[in-house]
């Protein structure tokens, strides 16, 4: 190295930096005075004054998409009542509308304080809501504690109306009857029993007590709820459980994501029911290009749709509404949008009907409206929930959506069963038995692959790569993409992606590892950190959050006796990993470069003395883990999903597997996958309801656990564990 | 004073001399003052104390972090729990939702009572994971963080699950925020203090040479762990504020691995193992997230990414680390910004 040349790099790097923080100040201060412009009325002249209307929407982070709808749908309403409606009617005098927004980032504190400021600083008259239930929960108590108005259409959780609030309004369906028209539309064509299976977060959990709820109430067995944790990449699992329970309907829910993941399993396991009802996914158009006829017979709630058959005096019919909506945005209304603009239109309503912007009188007035809209009938119960809109049920056919419940908004007919359905049966304990320990072999041949990388890394550098995940992720993407574009199998990828991942993971090691492998662990370990971040957030942005997933010929399961199955892409993963593990220990023991890898992990100074290039045998070795590391990606992109955030839980995983069974070791590697791979697969099989989310931390235990009775490692590697102080 | 084997001295007990001592006291009780007086300002309303009140937590945790990460040298990966844990606690006692335990107990002796769960269930855990070391009990303790939120999840009669649990809403922003005020004031006066008693001594011991400060009488293990549990309670008591602020908790909001990470970069960002450094760093880290929010959108996670990499490479020591007294000249600035001579007292350098 050549440290005047290095020192110049730092200097260049300080003063870009700095340049940048005061551009950015500059930038600031010019932009003070815009934070999100209100449509003004375009024939404001007109009007007497001005309703004022406040929201805090999301226009970045998780919610972006759904934030965007909302304020959309918003705006469609302050554009109807100013320019086509000719403004809000009170006593004879025409007002224009303004919504004022502010951006909250997706984030509840920022919600919270952002309602705060548009009361205190901009004095709103009334507040419409965020998206997402936990963003209206906390914005609500503002608003509440302040005595302002909130009408809202996209916080459905039921807490949030258990709270006696008297100045909180939902005009759209609360979650716990999100399920309730499908399940009487299919506990009417005759199914008897039902499994559930959930994300343990708000929504999703007060959507699955309602389906419990309605199920019973329509005679229909619960023989299993299952919950999983929301950064779950696999649901097979789950399936696996389902499969052997053999329901008429399965009921799954959390997020738009969640569908890709049953979907798959349910394909990959060969498990399918009657009926599948999921509660977000099936209504999103997005779905049906991701997953194809995989999708077909699937059903899903929604709370609005364009061809439903409502209308009212306002915004006519909802196909008129949906045109409306069209002409101003370029695109057809998603149900957010539709709620969004019917709380607007609720508030407008009691606002003309109280005559006045009294908070009290307009909350009376709410209290007794009672409206037939585009988006179905409006009307409050005590709770400030509209009870007299019912959800709908939408169901794929042919690659379309088609309202099928309930029968006022119905315009096809329910298939049930779905086509393809059957197969599934009670298992026998020891087929439970043979099943677990194929599925947690599977799943330890796919650790084994995903952890290989990361522990030759730490083994021979003593580098952490804290960035390991997104190594993975991005060989992922790369396949997904030769997939979605050429409609190359993920497997024949694999020569590329180890090629281009070698030369990321040169560069990576040339640019930025090599100058902090001889700094504090902490050092390291933050660097690399830093580069999981930019890389997740770099591929988000290119790509979206949404989850993905490559087609492979190798699907599909082998049914091996009775009701035990080989899942055929695991197989086939398995049998790569056993080779790359074999062919690893031959490279490191027989090569050339090989000893010269484990003589720089044995004694650096020795090794450089007998006449080894270390830096270059770092970089070497460093290219090759993260090309391994990229081909596993590849292979896993048809099981678990492909998505920007994949990467955290894996390298949490290969942290564990590693410091548990030996620092570079290839057998410890393969021992320890296997060893996590089963007590996974053996706490979701085994475990009733919570099995998954213990799934989550069972590698944290078992690495606590190894790492306090064997502090030296389970295994022999090329460097000692050495896991305690003093 | 004591040397380390290369010769070069460390400091131990660093507050500078005693002129540097008398304009860092004036500087803070000037700008305690300005941050009393300022709800009585025209202009300042409850939002502008609200956006205070939460950087004044963000501060807090970053203290209470770099008490075990930047004295003791070990690097909590999963401090947000113990603020999760304070924070459920608190919602536990209060709420009246229908799925939770139903106690309804008032606000102080919930908040009281979740710092100290959050420190009990600190130092039991302290116990187990600080025998392991470096990246080890980092881990541990990230593991640690992901399976009380687990745990909270999966307990639906006690903490209502997923869905999360309501408290009653109270909402006097000027009075969150003196209280949070003078907490964070006495956490900053009560760490300067501990810096230069013979127990803060230990602590940085700890860090330089544990086999070392074993050897010389210290009980290393048991002055670990009365930080580790003390950090613990004192985030714990700001999670219970803020869920008492938020009027609600779901595993989601309340267990944040961003928190964790706000408190390490702040840290870092001020200078790692000093008394002002996360006050300044967090300071800066929320000014900073300002422009690029507004700026960037969804690139400044990309951005803060960069950011993270360039304090870590080219500030070591953090923006304290260039006012440090020993460090005034140019020449000794000059040296620290281009990264020579910053390293050999690099907090956590192994020796």
């Amino acid at each position: 190295m050549k440290p005047g040349k290095w020192v110049r790099i730092r200097l260049v790097v300080a003063l870009v930096t700095v340049a940048t923080l005061i551009l950015g100040l500059a930038a600031c201060g010019a932009d003070e005075e815009a934070p999100a412009t209100p449509d003004q009325a375009a024939s404001g002249a007109s009007f007497a004054g001005t309703v004022r209307i406040g929201a805090a929407l999301s226009e970045t982070g998780k919610f972006a998409v759904e934030g965007r709808d909302s304020r959309e749908g918003y705006d469609t309403w302050v554009r109807w009542v100013n320019e086509e409606y000719g403004g809000i009617e009170i006593e004879g005098r025409r007002y224009a509308a303004e919504v004022i927004y502010y951006d909250d980032e997706s984030d509840a504190d920022t919600a919270a304080n952002l309602v705060q400021k548009l009361i205190d600083e901009d004095q709103v008259d009334f507040l419409l809501g965020p998206y997402s239930s936990s963003l209206t929960t906390g914005a609500s108590a503002i608003a509440e504690a302040n005595n302002v108005i909130m009408v809202e259409g996209n916080g459905t959780s039921d807490t949030m109306f258990e709270r006696g609030f008297r100045n909180l309004f939902l005009v759209a369906t609360i979650a716990s009857d999100y399920t309730k028209s499908t399940i009487e539309a299919l506990a009417a064509r005759g199914a008897r029993t039902a499994v559930i299976a959930y994300e343990d977060t708000s929504f999703p959990t007060a959507v699955a007590s309602g389906a419990r709820r309605h199920l019973e109430a329509n005679g229909i067995e619960v023989l299993a709820m299952e919950t999983y944790p929301k950064d779950i990449q696999d649901a097979s699992a789950i399936m696996t459980k389902f499969r052997d329970l053999d329901p008429d309907i399965f009921v799954g829910g959390g997020h738009y994501n969640d569908a890709v993941l049953f979907v798959n399993a349910a394909k990959e396991l060969g498990f399918a029911p009657d009926g599948m009802l999921i509660t977000v996914g099936p209504s999103n158009p997005k779905l049906i290009d991701e997953l194809g006829e995989d999708l077909d017979g699937v059903l899903g709630p929604t709370q609005w749709e364009s061809v439903m058959a409502y209308e009212g005096p306002y915004f006519g019919s909802a196909s008129d509404y949906a045109a409306y909506y069209e002409s101003l945005w370029g695109e057809p209304p998603v149900y957010q949008a539709a709620s969004a603009t019917a709380a607007a239109l609720a508030l407008h309503l009691a606002i003309e009907s109280a005559g006045t912007t009294d908070t009290d009188t307009v909350r009376e007035a709410l209290y007794a409206l009672e409206a037939d809209t585009f988006y179905g009938p409006l009307s409050f119960d005590e709770r400030g929930v509209n009870t007299s809109k019912p959800m709908g049920t939408v169901q794929v056919q042919d690659g379309r959506i088609r309202v099928v419940a309930p029968g006022e908004a119905a315009v096809a007919d329910l298939v049930y069963p779905r086509a393809g359905a059957g197969g599934g049966g009670k298992a026998s304990a020891a087929e439970r038995v043979a099943q677990m320990l194929i599925n947690g072999i599977a799943l330890g041949g796919m650790y084994t692959l995903l952890v290989l990388g990361f522990s030759i890394i730490w083994g021979v550098m003593g580098v952490i790569n804290f960035a390991h995940g997104e190594f993975v992720m991005i060989g992922a993407y790369m396949a997904w993409l030769a997939n979605d574009v050429w409609g190359v199998d993920p497997f024949l990828t694999v020569p590329l992606v180890f090629l281009v991942m070698m030369l990321v993971g040169f560069g990576t090691q040339r640019l930025l590892v090599n100058r902090v492998i001889d700094r504090p662990h902490l050092v390291s370990l933050l660097v690399m950190f830093a580069v999981a971040i930019i890389l997740q957030n770099i591929m988000k942005v290119a790509f979206s959050a949404d989850f993905r997933r490559a087609d492979t010929v190798l699907d599909g399961v082998w049914q091996v006796a009775g009701e035990v199955t080989v899942p055929v892409t695991r197989f086939w993963i398995l049998v790569v990993a056993l080779v790359v593990a074999g062919g690893l220990t031959l490279f490191l023991s027989r090569s050339r470069l090989g000893k010269s890898i484990r003589a720089a992990a044995q004694n650096r100074e020795t090794a450089r003395i007998v006449g080894i290039d270390v830096a270059k045998v770092y970089a070497v070795t460093f290219a090759i883990c993260i090309g391994i590391t990229g081909v596993a990606g590849a292979l896993v992109s048809p099981v678990l999903a492909v998505q920007p955030f994949q990467g955290p839980p894996l390298t949490l995983k290969a942290f564990a597997i590693t410091a548990m069974a030996g620092l570079g070791s290839v057998r410890g590697a393969l021992g320890g996958a296997m060893v996590l791979g089963l007590v996974e697969a053996g706490l979701a099989v085994y475990i009733p309801q919570i099995g998954t989310n213990l799934a989550v931390v069972a590698s944290f235990v078992l690495l606590v656990v190894a790492l306090v009775v064997r502090p030296q490692g389970l295994f022999k590697g090329l460097r000692p564990v050495d896991a305690t102080a003093a | 004073m004591k040397s380390t084997t290369s010769g070069k001295p460390v400091f131990i007990a660093r507050r500078g001399g005693p002129r540097l001592r008398l304009v860092l006291v004036r500087v803070s009780v000037g700008l305690l003052v300005a941050l009393a007086v300022l709800p009585t300002l025209p202009g300042v309303g409850d939002s502008a104390l609200f956006t205070l009140t939460l950087m004044l937590t963000s501060v807090a945790v970053a203290v209470n972090w770099n008490l075990t990460g930047g004295f003791t040298g070990y690097v909590d990966f999963g401090h947000a729990a113990w603020f999760g844990i304070g924070a459920y606690t608190t919602a536990m006692l209060m709420s009246l939702q229908t799925n939770g335990p139903q106690i309804g107990w008032p606000a102080p002796p919930a908040m009281i009572l979740g710092a100290v769960v959050a420190g009990a269930v600190a130092a039991a855990i302290g116990r187990a994971t600080m025998r392991l070391k470096g990246p080890y009990f980092s881990i541990a303790m990230l593991g640690t963080f992901v399976a009380v939120r687990e745990i909270v999840r999966v307990s639906g009669g006690l903490t209502g699950g997923g869905v999360g649990l309501t408290l009653p809403p109270y909402l006097n922003r000027p009075l969150f925020y003196y209280i949070q005020l003078a907490l964070v004031a006495g956490l900053v006066a009560f760490t300067w203090w501990l810096r230069g008693t013979r127990f803060g001594a230990a602590l940085v011991a700890i860090r330089e040479d544990e086999v070392g400060a074993e050897m010389r009488g210290i009980n290393t293990t048991r002055l670990k762990v009365i930080v580790f549990s003390f950090a613990g309670f004192s985030t714990g008591l700001f999670g219970g504020l803020w869920a008492y602020q938020n009027t609600f908790v779901d595993p989601d909001i309340a267990f944040v691995e961003l928190r964790t990470v706000d408190a390490v970069m702040g840290t870092m960002l001020g200078g790692l193992g000093t008394v002002a450094g996360p006050v300044v760093g967090t300071v800066a880290l929320f000014w900073l997230r300002e422009l690029l929010w507004a700026n960037l959108l969804d690139y400044h996670l990309i951005a803060q990414g960069v950011l993270l990499i360039v304090i870590v490479l080219f500030l070591p020591r953090g923006l304290v680390g260039i006012v440090d007294p020993r460090g005034a000249s140019v020449t000794g600035l000059w040296r620290r910004w281009i990264g020579r001579g910053a390293r050999e007292n690099e907090p956590g350098k192994e020796p």
